[in-house]
């Protein structure tokens, strides 16, 4: 009985323009979702490549690039905005990567980004979700409006059959949907001979087509359960697009809200304040150093003393604005950390994380590869700061020109647990809800 | 078992919605098999409750329906086997052809082949074309939509049938023809209910006519007692008779 209904529900939404619409919506908006990304992608490539070739270390100064994540063609999040390049030398330890192609210095502090980009989780978050509740919103409540539920209840149907039929109708159309949109974007891809995509890389992609479609049968489930509860079709309408308006745009952007108010960051001026604070025990013999060091060299002397001291302390300052600097980005990991505690309940939140984790292009690994551009500063510095005599003698370090920091899939996979089973458990509570209530329901 | 006598049975039935309107208080009916029962009244009377009640879409608050002694309320799918219902309005799924309607109700009451031949014998029988299969329902007028009702429920074969008004909006060829086809059905031994708000019709076609009046049943009158009343005038009587003042069974 349950695929009698099933069939007739797909059936049913196959032959509406609704859906057709829909799909072909979705197949648009995803093939030029990922044109756009592609040709990022690709340009971001190209420069990554060019830096490499050029930049090389000359002993002293040392660039270090991150290379573009190959998954920011589906899922952008923060992979440009982060930039991609740290130039060092035991003189300079940055702050923070500089953008792409001559951009400026990257928006690192933008943690919790809103939702501008046009890629395939803009398509699932919000297209397809909206997509889904268009198609779930009458499921019973036209039935139930027009009278064909009291049709299909004078036969011997148990409500959860109806229910459940339902549900596996609709959730086959909805992965109908999602399929179409992706197998368009990864075709493109696929097509694309700049972008390579290694095996680990299919598995990321599985994960994220998987937990998109949670994220839909999450709406699926909701638009069911307001179909249950509101009679009217029209009602039941009004009554999804606000939910979905507030779990989609004013939750997430509400808890980000909330959380910069009560863990609000210090301004740039606050940073440089600090970081001329920490060294100000030192400014007086720094600026007698610098002195002495700037007169022995008017005077065309060594002081080998004076020169060696100015490196130390400056190596010092750079090694202080680097605590204020880590203290920093530990502060918007706080905040980005309330901001995701306070919208522990927004689906939309939820699938951005996940989805960003598992195409590597959330903060995780930046603050990886700044761990990684501090590591290679600090081997400079220690260079500089040895004594002469002993660097002489020695080979030149091998420095890496670039960090390449990557987390397993596996432990992406692993660390997402928390966030499938949120959203796993939010989708069966409603799902329980839909069933009580429909069970309760007067059919009249 | 007790109730087997009467395929359909209401006993002391009675039914308080949450608004605290009494929509039917104590009802008791019977019917047999091979027998059309006619519910008149006027509107918000319990004619549909009553139907509604019989198909579990509403609990009742005290008393129990059955059909052919099964409790409806206890045991709704059991129940639901042998019962087939035609609303007021026959709505179906509008993108669906008629074949498909057809076939779809059918596999719901428990009949998984409905063969090409099968649905065309169908469609003649309630006066449809069978080049009406393959048309959406959309396409359909109310009549054509009302007869491909009954088609389903013919095709349900159930022992008893439930209709609720079902000859409102059909013309008046129509609705003698579909007068035809429920004494078809009664030939064949089904119990039939059906609210009408037509006094002539159920006076040719009922055996037995219920008059409810807010929501009791205040008088039955079998098929000879009315040869010798008119049940028009019965009607009235009862209509115009204030409330409480009427004996529940006029006895002609």
């Amino acid at each position: 009985m349950i695929w009698t209904i099933a069939r007739k529900e797909l059936l049913d939404h196959f032959r509406s323009a609704k859906f057709l619409v829909s799909v072909a919506l979705t197949v648009v908006l995803a093939a030029i979702s990922t044109g756009v990304s592609g040709q990022d992608f690709r340009q971001r490539q190209q420069d990554f490549l060019d830096a490499q070739r050029e930049m090389k270390g000359d002993g002293v100064e040392y660039v270090l690039l991150r290379a573009p994540q190959v998954l920011s063609t589906l899922i952008n999040g923060k992979d440009r905005i982060l930039g991609n390049k740290a130039q060092v030398s035991h003189l300079r330890m940055p702050a923070g990567t500089t953008g792409y192609m001559g951009e400026d210095w990257s928006l690192h502090t933008v943690v919790v980004s809103g939702f501008a980009a046009v890629d395939f989780a803009f398509l699932v978050r919000v297209v397809l979700s909206l997509v889904v509740l268009f198609l779930a919103y009458n499921a019973v409540s036209e039935e139930k409006s027009n009278g064909t539920l009291r049709l299909v209840l004078a036969n011997p149907v148990a409500r959860h059959e109806i229910l459940v039929g339902k549900f596996i109708g609709g959730i086959a159309v909805v992965g109908t949907a999602l399929l179409a949109a992706t197998a368009i974007s990864l075709l493109l891809i696929a097509l694309d001979p700049k972008v390579a995509l290694g095996g680990s890389d299919w598995v990321r992609i599985a994960g994220i087509v998987a937990f998109s479609a949670l994220y839909l049968v999450f709406f699926y489930v909701l638009g069911l359960f307001v179909s249950v509860r509101v009679d009217r079709p029209s009602t039941a309408l009004m009554v999804v697009l606000q939910v979905w308006i507030v779990l989609v745009v004013l939750y997430p952007n509400l808890a980000t809200m909330v959380a910069a108010s009560v863990r609000p960051l210090p301004s740039a001026q606050e940073i440089a304040q600090e970081k001329a604070a920490l060294f100000e025990p030192h400014r007086a013999e720094f600026d007698a150093v610098s002195n002495r060091f700037e007169a022995a060299v008017m005077s065309n002397k060594e002081d080998s003393e004076a020169s060696q001291r100015w490196k130390e302390l400056w190596i010092l300052q750079q090694e202080l604005n680097w605590r204020v600097d880590e203290e920093q980005r530990r502060l918007q990991n706080e905040q980005a950390s309330l901001a995701k505690q306070l919208s522990l309940l927004s689906p939309a939140v939820l699938y951005d994380r996940v989805v960003t984790s598992y195409a590597q292009t959330d903060l995780v690994d930046y603050d990886r590869f700044m761990g990684g551009v501090y590591r290679v500063w600090k081997q400079l510095a220690d260079r500089a700061l040895a004594p002469r005599r002993a660097r002489g003698t020695e080979a030149e370090p091998t420095l890496p020109t670039f960090v390449a920091a990557t987390t397993s899939w596996q432990d992406r996979f692993v660390a997402s647990a928390p966030e499938w089973t949120i959203l796993l458990l939010l989708s069966v509570l409603l799902f329980v809800a839909a069933y009580v209530a429909f069970l309760r329901k007067d059919a009249r | 078992m007790s109730e087997g006598a009467a395929t359909l049975k209401a006993s002391d039935v009675t039914k308080r919605y949450e608004d605290g309107t009494l929509a039917l208080d104590c009802l008791n009916l019977e019917v047999r098999q091979g027998e059309v029962y006619c519910l008149l009244g006027a509107n918000g009377a319990g004619k549909t409750t009553t139907i509604h009640l019989f198909l579990g879409f509403i609990a009742p608050t005290s008393g129990t329906c059955f059909i052919r002694g099964i409790d409806v309320a206890r045991e709704p799918i059991e129940a639901k086997k042998h019962v087939a219902f035609v609303p007021e309005n026959v709505t179906l799924y509008g993108g669906f052809t008629a074949a498909q309607n057809l076939r779809f109700f059918a596999r719901l009451g428990g009949r998984e082949r409905l063969t090409r031949a099968d649905s065309e014998s169908l469609l003649r029988r309630v006066s449809l074309q069978p080049e009406d299969l393959d048309q959406r329902l959309r396409n359909f007028s109310k009549g054509m939509r009302q007869k491909l009702g009954i088609a389903i429920a013919i095709a349900k074969d159930s022992e008893a049938v439930l209709l609720d008004e079902p000859t409102s909006g059909l013309d008046p060829k129509a609705a003698a023809e579909f007068q035809d086809l429920l004494s078809e059905l009664r030939s064949q031994g089904k119990a039939i209910l059906m609210s009408t708000h037509d006094i002539f019709r159920a006076q040719e076609i009922g055996d037995r006519i219920g008059i409810m009046k807010e929501g009791r049943l205040v008088a039955e009158q079998s098929r000879e007692e009315l040869r010798s009343r008119d049940l028009v005038r019965v009607y009235l009587d009862f209509m115009a008779s204030p409330p409480g003042a009427e004996t529940s069974r006029a006895s002609g």
